[in-house]
């Protein structure tokens, strides 16, 4: 018997017929697509409302520093503008800069490709305030901190998505993928042959020149063109729909999508077929197809979870707050800041009479810095450029004493924070390891990974805070202790935070892994099917 | 014939089928199989008149049944073990965060005490960490807990909202479903209950032994009754010994559990109704449906719409109806009214003035007391007003948005179940507001008499209208130690049962009509 091409376009045209008229089928289809028009345009119009909020943000940002930089370029202009003397407190004053450019100065622009999948972006500020020199600031608890990158000291713009939200998940289009195309599978697949072998018609086809393979193959085959197109399809459109291709590596991101979709499709299309092979009813298929939903879907990824957070707890944040606490109080106590701005007080009480006489004392009378403060002695043998000739007015003091009691902090949370950092590590590495056990969380981290937000970019955005962070000092640390009048030329040195996107390759790289498990798990369904379907009674 | 105390039918025996006439009782312990193993004999002897004996051998026959399906061994079996896991690490996770969040309070305190001689503005601005404390039955549902944050920095001129959510450390996957006791108990065990009785009348109609059961004359109530005891019983093997092996853990800490029982009990309770709704919804389809694989597809498609896609949907619509705003336009929408207060030192000179005329003195040098004070304690109380304003309508929001996923729970028992567990257990939104509005009423208790402190004191009394004092003016513990501890008292159980009533209702309301609907099926049944 042979078969030509012919046949099989016969085949694949009457299935395509047989798939047309199962109003079953039909109401599926028109519902999954509904679901995922819904899924694409909520993503969209959540993803857009946060982009231009943030863009707001940084734009407001940028014109503040550029403002201030206008206004230092026409003071230093100005005739008779003081060369030497502490600055005026305004543009050209460090103090005052640092203080007009510390909110809201850390700005993570959201992925473009957020409507696709909310991911962490519920959850994880992406709005920081960081500063430096602030009165009773304390290291934020951010999420994800990592080995030896620092802490941020600052404020973050907490998310106010209703806790109710947050806990049931949004319903984007990963959450539609994940969950509900296996089930559009299994409600296309879960009669592929039961209702032709009971009906008898299975023998009837088979006794014309066809082979079971050749059926079998050209309903699964037709099945997974229609999934493939529906996989390529909604990402395509949520893209185009954002940004319109317009941002780099959206090719490669498309197709990363679109290569976890259909490795995972193809995974439940071949397990569906390997049920069907069993000979069984319907009915039947539809009972051990969902029962295996649930167990790969729903009860693997908890349980891998599950695993995860019990054999890799992470020190709770709780130890960080204290940590920091117990910190603070030490170098209080240590810098004895108080008692030496009030000794200061007394010994120039002539001198002042009022706030004005009071300020003007504190900002110009320059005088050795106390001997035998331990707090002190230790950072400026950390950082003897800082400490210059160790004379200063009591304003600078009062700052040095803040840098060193922030520095004091960070070093001795330090331990508590590399804890975390490697209970989260050993959590990821557990869940790297074990991830293959459930196909489910497979997809769901490539696809996240895919739409940029997932873990992996919100950890590149803490490390690279935590960077503006020692520049932020590094900038400002020497002007303010030493009372230097800022010029134009320092506004160009002048850091700002702008985040460096990951190039798509590394987030390709990063998912090969669970992209093969992925293609693994399909293999040996299909082979599984394949070995079933020689077994295949036809009547 | 069926109206009557005898039938007659067919009897499965060893020398065939014989035409016999026996008890009702008798005769449907011989419809299936099973009845061969001695079921019998009890029901013809004993209970030949008792109705209630009738039920009960539909009961013994279908827990046979079941008990003889290795899908459901298999079912339950794993169920058994997923709670039983969930209970413990619920138990272990709650009871140690517990410990871990009052010993960090204790250590809270003790730094305030212990953080040395300081100008009292600093020592508001130097602040205090307040942990939210975990609820016994956060150990069965943690419900909003872990993403509303576990303590919040109290301090000077700002109201912050809590930080270190538990679920930011949580795995990724953690926001796909966790495997806590509430989630096995609200989405898993009602899957079990779907695959215990989707064939109860649907697989006896395809086997054709359903058409045998009516034949004995047994009634439709006996027959649901015998059914849902069958279940009941089947679903006593795994609820029991998770709920004694929770109770067993709960004890290891009685005193915490003593306050506890009444919300455990009702707690309990409302579980119990909803699997009612379950069995019963379960029972209902299957007798209504043609085909068992009908019953199965019906009844997925009912878990999957009501226990996964209606959470997030309802929310998505909860979210369209009363949008929540976005966390930069909150926060702007705050700093807006920052920038109208007025600016302190126009406040300290409108104070000063104040306090001339009304101390009677020549001027502000002659001044008593300090302004500087005063203005921060009015400037206080103004920005604690702009908080309250906006974190009162962001709360509000969140409550209209949760009143719109009370009316989606009329579609979706889930959803209903969800907000009364997480009011028992002390996990909702409700309960986390009553913490939030304690701890702020507490930050002002702490900001406020410390602004006093600066205002009225022995030192400026000996110096008047000295302007340095502000810079200079160091307290210590005597002043850390006057101001009060934070106490934080649990809401009892009335209070929560005051909010959750229409979701209760609506569980009862879904428990009597799936209950009528299943009588009513039940009375035409069709075979």
């Amino acid at each position: 018997m042979s078969e030509g091409s012919g046949t099989l376009g016969t085949v694949l045209r009457h299935e395509w017929r047989l798939l047309r008229a199962d109003r079953a089928v039909v109401v599926v289809l028109v519902l999954f697509i509904a679901l995922a028009a819904y899924a694409l345009g909520t993503g969209e119009r959540r993803a857009s409302a946060h982009r231009s909020a943030l863009e707001r943000l940084a734009e407001a940002s940028r014109l503040t520093v550029a403002e201030l930089r206008q206004q230092a370029m026409d003071a230093e202009r100005r005739p008779g503008a003081p060369s030497d003397g502490p600055p005026e407190y305004g543009p050209r004053d460090p103090e005052f800069v640092l203080a007009a450019t510390r909110q809201r100065n850390v700005v993570l622009p959201p992925s473009p490709h957020e409507g696709l999948a909310v991911g962490r972006t519920d959850l994880y500020p992406d709005v920081y305030s960081v500063m430096t020199l602030e009165i009773g600031i304390n290291p934020y608890p951010q999420a994800l901190p990592s080995k030896g990158a620092g802490p941020i000291f600052g404020r973050a713009i907490e998310n106010v998505t209703s806790p109710r939200k947050l806990l049931v998940g949004h319903f984007d289009l990963l959450f539609l993928m994940v969950y509900g195309y296996p089930l559009l599978i299994i409600a296309l697949t879960c009669n592929l042959l039961a209702t032709e072998r009971e009906e008898g018609t299975l023998a009837l086809v088979l006794a014309q020149p066809i082979r079971l393979g050749t059926l079998v193959a050209a309903k699964i085959a037709l099945r997974g063109a229609l999934l493939v197109g529906l996989a390529l399809l909604c990402p395509a459109i949520g893209i185009a729909a954002s940004t319109g291709f317009a941002a780099p590596g959206d090719g490669t991101r498309l197709l990363l999508w679109t290569a976890a979709v259909v490795l995972y499709g193809a995974f439940w299309l071949a397990l569906a077929a390997w049920i069907n092979a069993s000979g069984r009813s319907s009915a039947h298929n539809v009972m051990v197809l969902a029962t295996l939903w649930i167990v790969l879907v729903v009860v693997l990824p908890s349980a891998l979870t599950l695993a995860a957070t019990e054999l890799h707890p992470v020190p709770p944040r709780i130890e960080l707050v204290e940590a920091a606490r117990r910190a603070r109080n030490e170098a209080r106590v240590t810098a004895n800041e108080e008692a030496l701005r009030r000794r200061f007080l007394e010994r120039h009480r002539d001198r002042i009479h009022d706030q004005a006489s009071m300020y003007a004392a504190m900002t110009t009378i320059v005088e050795p810095a106390p001997a035998g403060n331990p707090l002190l002695d230790d950072f400026f043998a950390r950082h003897p450029k800082l400490a210059g000739d160790r004379r200063f007015t009591q304003m600078s003091l009062f700052y040095v004493l803040l840098a060193a009691q922030e520095e004091a902090v960070e070093r001795r949370t330090e331990a508590v924070r590399d804890r975390i950092a490697d209970g989260l590590a050993s959590r990821r590495a557990f869940l790297d390891r074990w991830a293959w056990l459930a196909p489910a969380s497979l997809a769901q981290r490539v696809l996240s990974d895919a739409a940029g937000t997932g873990e992996a970019r919100y950890r590149r955005f803490f490390e690279q805070a935590a960077v503006y962070q020692a520049e932020q000092r590094a900038f400002f640390w020497p002007r303010v202790f030493h009372a230097a009048t800022l010029s134009a030329a320092d506004y160009d040195r002048l850091p700002t935070f702008e985040y460096v996107e990951e190039p798509a390759g590394w987030v390709v790289r990063r998912s090969l892994a669970a992209l093969a498990a992925l293609a693994a798990f399909a293999a040996f369904g299909t082979s599984g099917a394949v070995v079933a379907f020689r077994r295949f009674g036809v009547v | 014939m069926a109206t009557g105390r005898r039938a007659i039918v067919w009897n499965a025996s060893a020398d065939g089928f014989d035409l016999e006439v026996t008890s009702r009782a008798t005769a449907l312990a011989c419809t299936s199989p099973p009845m061969t193993f001695g079921l019998p004999a009890l029901a013809a002897g004993r209970a030949l008149k008792d109705e209630s004996m009738i039920a009960l051998q539909v009961a013994r026959r279908d827990l046979l049944e079941m008990s003889r399906d290795g899908r459901l061994r298999w079912a339950v079996g794993v169920l058994l073990l997923l709670l039983a896991v969930s209970v413990c690490v619920g138990w272990t996770r709650s009871t140690q965060a517990a410990a871990l969040r009052r010993a960090a309070t204790d250590v809270q305190h003790e730094a305030w005490l212990e953080k040395g001689a300081m100008h009292p503005h600093m020592a508001a601005h130097y602040g205090m960490f307040l942990f939210k404390p975990v609820p016994p039955l956060a150990a069965v549902d943690r419900g909003i807990d872990d993403y509303v944050g576990s303590f919040v920095f109290l301090e000077a001129h700002k109201q912050n909202l809590f930080a270190g959510r538990p679920a930011a450390d949580a795995p990724p996957g953690a926001r796909f479903g966790e495997l806590t006791a509430a989630a096995a108990l609200q989405v898993l065990v009602p899957l079990v209950i779907l695959l215990l009785t989707f064939s109860t009348f649907a697989g006896e109609r395809e086997q054709g032994t359903l058409r045998q059961t009516l034949a004995t004359g047994v009634r439709g109530w006996e027959l649901v009754l015998g059914k849902t005891v069958a279940v009941a019983l089947l679903l006593a093997c795994v609820l029991l010994p998770a709920a004694l092996l929770g109770a067993g853990l709960a004890l290891v800490d009685a005193s915490e559990v003593r306050e506890e029982v009444g919300r455990a009990v009702a707690l309990a309770l409302v579980y119990l109704a909803y699997f009612a709704i379950w069995a019963v919804a379960g029972l209902w389809v299957s007798a209504r449906a043609g085909t068992s694989r009908q019953a199965l597809a019906g009844l997925l498609a009912f878990w999957f719409a009501t226990c996964l896609l209606a959470p997030r949907l309802g929310a998505d619509l909860a979210g369209f109806v009363h949008p929540a705003p976005l966390a930069t336009a909150f926060d702007a929408a705050i700093e807006e009214d920052f920038a109208q207060m007025i600016p302190f030192p126009r406040r300290v000179e409108a104070v000063t003035k104040r306090l001339v005329s009304e101390y009677g003195v020549a001027g502000p040098e002659a001044l008593p007391v300090s302004p500087i004070g005063f203005a921060l304690s009015e400037g206080e109380a103004e920005s604690s007003h702009i908080y309250r304003r906006h974190l009162d309508a962001l709360f509000d929001t969140y409550e209209r948005q949760e009143q719109v996923g009370r009316l989606v729970g009329l579609l979706a028992p889930a959803l209903a179940l969800q907000h009364v567990s997480n009011a028992l257990s002390g996990t909702d939104l409700a309960h986390h507001r009553r913490f939030a509005a304690a701890a702020e009423a507490y930050r002002l208790d702490l900001v406020q008499p410390l602004n006093r402190a600066i205002a009225v004191n022995d030192e400026i009394a000996q110096r008047p209208g000295d302007e340095t004092f502000y810079a200079g003016y160091l307290r210590g513990r005597d002043l850390w130690a006057e101001l009060p501890r934070f106490e934080y008292v649990r809401p009892p159980l009335a209070w929560a049962a005051s909010y959750t009533w229409t979701s209760t209702a609506t569980l009862l309301l879904w428990l009597t009509a799936a209950t009528a609907g299943l009588l009513a099926s039940v009375r035409r049944l069709h075979v």
